[in-house]
C-alpha cells in the first residue's frame, strides 16, 4: 500500500514537472530578459535620439519584465551592426539592430556590404520624409528650375539617398545642374544655401525642422519646390501633410511636362523612394532567431507605434507622425530588393559614382 | 534695438538660472562636467549623450542647465589630464600638452593648472558676452567663410602647428602630410571606393580620432613611466619650487593682455561651423610664439604655451552657442547634439530668440558664465589633491590610465579594430619620440584632413577651377601662412646660428680636453634616418596605390604625397649628413646601431608592447571586463613589484570602474569573446552574466 502511495506521489510529481516543462509558454519570450539594440548610428544622432525614444515606449509593451538597452556600434551607414548582426550575431534574438540600410548600396555592389538583407528578419520599420529645397532668388517657382542659370546641387554624399533623389528629379525635369558633394552635415549645407555656394538641395524632415523651417524657409530666403514620398501600391505618392503646401515631385513634374515619368530613371527614383525613405528607422533582427522570438518583437513593435499616446508623444517631440510598417511587410520589401530592372542599377550606380561633376 | 527690453531680458535670464532646480542642476552638471573631462577619452560629447536622456521629463531651463553646466567646462578640467599626463584631453588642448606637461616634468604642474583654469574660466565668460553683444557681426561672418576660406584657415593651421611644434620644419610638415594621408583612410568623401583599407571593416570607416591620439602621444608617455618607474614630475615634492597655484594664477594675470588676444581668436575663429575646435588652440599657440619677444623656451615648459590655447579653447563654448540659437548654426557636434536637445523641450533656434525668447537666449548665456566660474573655483580648491598625482610613482598611475586609453578607444566605434590602432599609433608615437620626430602635427592633420580635402573639393566645384584663390579672405589668409613660414624659418635659422656659436664657444674653452662628446647628442639619428626613409618609402606606395581611382578620390592623396616624397627625400639627405657626423664620431655604423638601441631602451619597450598585445590577444578570449582588471594585476605584481593585497584591489577598483560606468552609464557594446559564446549558456538564469562578460 505504502509503495503503491510512493509511486502513485512520484507519479504525479514527474507528471506535474512534465506538464509544467511541456506546457505551450504563454509568457513572453522574453520574460525577464534583456534585449541589446545595436544602434547603427552615432550617440547623439538624430537617428540615435528616434531610437532611444522608440525604445522607451517600446520596452512597456512586453509583458513581463523585459529590459531593452541600446548599444552603439555606429559606421558605414549602419552596414558595420549590420554586418555583425548577420555574421556574428546571437541567433537567440537576444540582440537585435536599429537603423538605416542600404538598398541602392547592395543592388550597386557596393563594397563592405556583406549582410544579405532577405535573409534577415524585419520586426518593423517608419518611414523618413525627404524635401528639396532652392535659394527663392534663383527660383521662385518650381517652374524657373527648369531654366535656372548656375544650378548648384549641394550634397553630403554620393550613397546617400536624398542626394540621388536630388539630382534625379532635376535630371527628369531635363535642368542643368552641377552637384557638389562633401558638406558634412546639414548645417553647412545650410550655411553653403545660404552664401550662395550652392542653390539646391535635399533634406530630411530632421534637418528641414531643426535648420530651415523656422529660419531660412520663415524668412523667404529659401523655397521647397517639391518633396520626395514613398509610392503606394497603385504607383500614386503617398499623401501627407508634413510639408505644407508643397507638392510631390511626380506632380510637380506632370503639372509642368505634361505627361508621368517614366523609364529607368524614374524606375531608379522610385526604388529609392520606396526602399530607402520608406525604411529609415528600421528594427531587424538576426536571421536565425526562434520564430516565437520573432513573433513577440514584431507583436509588441506594432503595439507600440499604433499606441495613441506612443504617436502623440513622439509627435509631440518631432513635431510629426511617422507612417510605419510592420515586420511582415517590411520582410516583403526587404524580399523585393532586388525588384530592380538592369537599366534602373546602371542608373543608380551612374549617381552613385558621381562625386562632383 | 530696444534696451528696456534687452535689460529685462538680461536680468530675467540671470533670475531663470538661479531659480531652484535650474541652479541644482546646473551645479550637478558641472561637477559631471569636471570628471568627464578629465577623463582621457572621455569629453563634452559623451557627456552630452549620458546626460540627454535624462533631462526628457525635465522642464527646459533646468534641462539646459545641466547640459550646459557640464559641457561648458569640460574644457576646464581636460587640462588635468594634459597637463599631468601629456595626453590631450579633448581636440581642443592638443596645444597645452607642448608646454604643460613640460611643466608638469619640471615639477610646477600646479603652477600650469592654475593659470589654465584662470585664463579658462575668462576665456569662458569672455566668449559667451563678445558673442551676446556682437550678434549681428555672427552672421555675415559665418556667411563670409566659405569652402575657399575653410580650407585655406585649415592649411594655416597645419602650417602653424607643423612649424611650430618642432624643432624642424621640414619634419613638421612631412609629419603633418602623415596625418593628412592617414586621414583619407576609408570612404572617398565623393564616391563610395575605400581607400587604404586593406578590406577591414573598421578601416573601411576612416581612422578614429581617439586611438589615434591615445596611441601617439599616451602610450609613450606612459612608457617612460613604466621603464623608469618615476614618477611624473622628475623632481620631487619638496623640490618643487615656484610651482604652486598662485604661481599660476599670477602668470595668468601678468599675461592679460595675450589672454584677451587669444579670446578673442577663441570666440570667433571658434564660431565657425566645423572647423572651430580642432584648429583654435593651434592658432591660440602659433600667435602667443609668433608675438613674443623671447619665445627660446616655447615647447620646454614656457607658461604662456598653456596659457593661449586654454584661454582659446574655453571661449569656443560661447562662440558656438549664439549661432546655433539664433541662426540654427551648430558650430560643432557638441552644439548640434544640444540643438537637438532643444528642439526637444520645444524651444526653435531663429530669430525669436532675440526678441520674445531673448531670455532663455540670456538665460543660456548665464549658464557658460556661471559654470566657468564655479568650476574654476572648485578645480582650484582641489587642484592641491590633483598635483599630488604629479609626484605618485609611475607603476600605480599606468595600470589606470591605460584602462581608461582602451576604454577610450572603444567608445568610438565598438570595434577591436579600435585597440589594434590604439597600439598601432602607440608604436608609431615611440618611434617617433626616439626619432625625435614631432607628433602633434598628425592629430590636427587628421582632425582637418577630410575636412580640408572636402573643402578643396567643393571650392573647385562651385568656382570652376581655381578662381577662389583670388578672394579677399582667401588672399589675407594665405599671407598669414607666408609670415608663419617666414617666422618660422628665421627662428630655425636663428636657433642654428646660436647653438653654432655654442659650440664654436664650446670648442675654444675645452680643446683637447673633451674631443668626443657623445652626450651632447640628444637625439639619435640612426632611427630619424630610418624613419625618414620609411615615410618616403610610405608616401611613394600611397602614391601608386591611388594611380587606380577615380580623379576626385585620387586628387587629395596625390596632392599630399607628390610633396611629402620631395620633402622626405631633404629629410633623408639632411639626416644622411647628420649620420655621416655621428659615422666619424663613432667610428661605426654598429656602434651607432648600439648606442642608439640603448638609449631607446629598446628590449624593455618591447615587453611593454607586449603587454598590450597581451590585453588585446586576452580580450578575444575572455572579453574586456576580464581582460584589463587581469593587465593590472599582472602589471603590478610582475613590472611593478606590488603585492597581491595591492595589485587586486587596484584591479577591483578598475573593474567596478569598468562594469559601474562604462556597461551600466554607458552602456557600451562589449567584444563577444570566445569566453561569451559558451558560458552564458553553462551558468543558472539567476547569474548576473554582465559583471563578467
Amino acid at each position: 500500500m505504502l509503495r503503491k502511495k510512493k509511486f502513485l506521489f512520484y507519479l504525479m510529481a514527474i507528471s506535474f514537472i512534465l506538464t509544467i516543462w511541456a506546457l505551450p509558454s504563454n509568457a513572453n519570450y522574453y520574460d525577464g530578459k534583456t534585449i541589446t539594440i545595436l544602434m547603427g548610428g552615432n550617440a547623439g544622432s538624430g537617428l540615435d535620439l528616434n531610437c532611444r525614444f522608440f525604445v522607451e515606449h517600446w520596452e512597456k509593451k512586453f509583458p513581463g519584465k523585459t529590459k531593452l538597452i541600446v548599444k552603439n556600434m555606429p559606421g558605414a551607414g549602419g552596414a558595420k551592426a549590420l554586418n555583425y548582426l548577420y555574421e556574428k550575431g546571437r541567433p537567440d534574438g537576444m540582440v537585435i539592430y536599429y537603423g538605416i540600410w542600404n538598398p541602392m548600396g547592395i543592388v550597386t555592389g557596393q563594397p563592405g556590404l556583406r549582410y544579405k538583407i532577405a535573409e534577415l528578419k524585419s520586426v518593423g520599420a517608419a518611414n523618413g520624409y525627404f524635401v528639396s529645397l532652392v535659394r527663392s532668388d534663383v527660383s521662385a517657382t518650381p517652374a524657373d528650375i527648369i531654366t535656372a542659370e548656375g544650378l548648384k546641387v549641394g550634397g553630403i554624399n554620393p550613397t546617400l539617398g536624398m542626394d540621388n533623389v536630388s539630382q534625379m528629379s532635376l535630371d527628369m525635369l531635363g535642368t542643368k545642374f552641377r552637384y557638389v558633394s562633401g558638406y558634412r552635415g546639414m548645417p553647412k549645407v545650410k550655411v553653403a544655401l545660404l552664401s550662395g555656394e550652392v542653390n539646391f538641395a535635399t533634406t530630411g524632415y530632421a534637418g528641414y525642422r531643426n535648420f530651415f523651417k523656422d529660419t531660412s524657409i520663415k524668412s523667404g530666403k529659401l523655397i521647397m519646390p517639391w518633396h520626395h514620398p514613398s509610392f503606394d501600391k497603385d504607383g500614386n505618392p503617398i499623401k501627407s501633410n508634413v510639408f505644407p503646401g508643397v507638392k510631390p515631385f511626380v506632380e510637380v513634374y506632370e503639372e509642368l511636362k505634361g505627361e508621368k515619368p517614366s523609364g529607368p530613371l524614374f524606375e531608379a527614383y522610385k526604388y529609392v523612394t520606396n526602399l530607402n525613405f520608406k525604411m529609415i528607422n528600421n528594427v531587424i533582427a538576426p536571421p536565425k532567431i526562434p520564430a516565437e522570438a520573432l513573433a513577440d518583437l514584431r507583436k509588441t513593435f506594432k503595439a507600440t507605434y499604433e499606441d495613441s499616446n506612443f504617436q502623440e508623444d513622439w509627435e509631440k517631440r518631432y513635431g510629426v507622425r511617422f507612417l510605419w510598417i510592420d515586420g511582415e511587410t517590411g520582410q516583403k520589401l526587404f524580399a523585393d530588393h532586388k525588384q530592380i530592372s538592369p537599366e534602373a542599377v546602371e542608373v543608380l550606380k551612374k549617381y552613385k559614382m558621381k562625386g562632383i561633376r | 534695438m530696444d534696451y528696456s527690453h534687452m535689460y529685462e531680458a538680461f536680468i530675467n535670464g540671470l533670475l531663470l538660472v538661479f531659480a531652484w532646480p535650474s541652479i541644482g542642476f546646473l551645479f550637478l552638471g558641472i561637477l559631471i562636467g569636471i570628471v568627464i573631462g578629465a577623463i582621457p577619452g572621455l569629453g563634452g560629447i559623451v557627456g552630452l549623450f549620458i546626460l540627454l536622456p535624462f533631462t526628457y521629463g525635465m522642464d527646459p531651463v533646468p534641462a539646459f542647465a545641466l547640459l550646459l553646466g557640464m559641457f561648458a567646462v569640460t574644457t576646464t578640467s581636460d587640462t588635468i589630464a594634459s597637463v599631468m599626463l601629456g595626453i590631450p584631453g579633448t581636440a581642443a588642448s592638443q596645444a597645452t600638452i607642448l608646454d604643460g606637461y613640460p611643466m608638469a616634468k619640471k615639477g610646477q604642474a600646479g603652477r600650469a593648472l592654475g593659470a589654465a583654469f584662470s585664463v579658462s574660466a575668462f576665456g569662458g565668460v569672455f566668449g559667451a558676452v563678445v558673442l551676446a553683444l556682437s550678434l549681428p557681426l555672427v552672421m555675415p561672418i559665418i556667411l563670409a567663410f566659405g569652402s575657399p576660406e575653410m580650407f585655406m584657415l585649415g592649411v594655416l593651421g597645419l602650417t602653424m602647428v607643423g612649424t611650430l611644434s618642432g624643432g624642424s620644419i621640414l619634419k613638421g610638415l612631412i609629419v603633418a602630410m602623415l596625418g593628412l594621408l592617414m586621414s583619407t583612410i576609408g570612404y572617398a568623401e565623393s564616391f563610395a571606393i575605400p581607400r587604404y583599407a586593406f578590406g577591414s571593416d573598421y578601416l573601411i570607416d576612416g581612422l578614429g580620432l581617439l586611438p589615434v591620439v591615445l596611441g601617439l602621444f599616451a602610450i609613450p608617455e606612459l612608457m617612460d613611466l613604466a621603464l623608469k618607474n618615476t614618477s611624473i614630475s622628475r623632481i620631487s615634492e619638496d623640490e618643487a619650487i615656484g610651482g604652486g597655484l598662485l604661481d599660476g594664477v599670477k602668470d595668468a594675470w601678468n599675461n592679460w593682455w595675450l589672454v584677451i588676444r587669444c579670446s578673442i581668436i577663441g570666440t570667433y575663429i571658434g564660431m565657425l561651423p566645423g572647423l572651430g575646435a580642432g584648429i583654435v588652440d593651434w592658432i591660440a599657440y602659433g600667435h602667443a610664439v609668433q608675438s613674443s619677444k623671447d619665445n627660446s623656451q616655447f615647447g620646454k615648459g614656457d607658461i604662456r604655451g598653456v596659457i593661449a590655447p586654454e584661454a582659446a579653447n574655453n571661449a569656443i563654448k560661447g562662440g558656438v552657442l549664439v549661432p546655433t540659437l539664433v541662426f540654427g548654426i551648430p558650430g560643432g557636434l557638441g552644439a548640434a547634439i544640444l540643438l537637438g536637445a532643444l528642439l526637444i523641450h520645444g524651444i526653435r533656434p531663429g530669430p525669436e530668440m532675440l526678441t520674445t525668447q531673448l531670455h532663455i537666449t540670456f538665460s543660456i548665456v548665464w549658464m557658460i558664465v556661471v559654470a566657468n566660474i564655479v568650476a574654476t573655483g572648485l578645480l582650484m580648491i582641489w587642484c592641491k589633491q590633483v598635483v599630488k598625482l604629479a609626484f605618485i610613482p609611475g607603476h600605480l598611475i599606468v595600470p589606470g590610465v591605460m584602462m581608461f586609453l582602451f576604454m577610450g578607444s572603444w567608445i568610438e566605434s565598438a570595434s577591436m579594430g579600435s585597440w589594434v590602432a590604439l597600439l598601432s599609433m602607440g608604436l608609431l608615437g615611440f618611434v617617433m619620440k626616439i626619432s625625435n620626430w614631432p607628433r602633434p602635427p598628425i592629430i590636427l592633420a587628421i582632425i582637418l584632413g577630410s575636412y580640408l580635402e572636402n573643402s578643396f573639393q567643393i571650392s573647385m566645384g562651385t568656382h570652376d577651377g581655381f578662381a577662389w584663390l583670388s578672394r579677399p579672405i582667401v588672399l589675407v589668409i594665405t599671407a598669414l601662412i607666408i609670415i608663419t613660414l617666414i617666422f618660422a624659418s628665421r627662428a630655425v635659422v636663428k636657433k642654428k646660428k646660436i647653438a653654432a656659436s655654442r659650440k664654436a664657444l664650446a670648442k675654444s674653452e675645452g680643446e683637447g680636453e673633451n674631443k668626443r662628446k657623445p652626450k651632447q647628442v640628444d637625439s639619435k639619428p640612426l632611427f630619424s634616418f630610418l624613419f625618414a626613409i620609411a615615410m618616403c618609402a610610405l608616401f611613394i606606395w600611397a602614391g601608386f596605390e591611388s594611380l587606380k581611382w577615380p580623379v576626385t578620390v585620387k586628387m587629395f592623396p596625390l596632392i599630399i604625397a607628390i610633396p611629402a616624397i620631395i620633402v622626405g627625400l631633404l629629410i633623408i639627405f639632411y639626416d644622411t649628413r647628420v649620420l655621416m657626423n655621428e659615422l666619424k664620431i663613432e667610428g661605426s655604423l654598429m656602434a651607432i646601431v648600439r648606442r642608439d638601441s640603448k638609449k631607446a631602451d629598446l628590449s624593455t619597450a618591447f615587453q611593454y608592447f607586449s603587454y598590450i598585445t597581451g590585453v588585446i590577444l586576452i580580450t578575444f578570449v575572455l572579453g574586456q571586463k576580464i581582460a584589463l582588471p587581469l593587465f593590472v594585476v599582472i602589471y603590478l605584481i610582475r613590472w611593478g613589484g606590488y603585492g597581491i593585497r595591492v595589485s587586486f584591489g587596484y584591479a577591483l577598483v578598475v573593474w567596478m570602474f569598468i562594469v559601474g560606468f562604462y556597461d551600466l552609464v554607458m552602456h557600451l557594446f562589449w567584444y563577444p569573446s570566445w569566453l561569451s559564446s559558451w558560458l552564458p549558456s553553462m551558468l543558472p538564469n539567476w547569474f548576473p552574466v554582465w559583471l563578467i562578460l
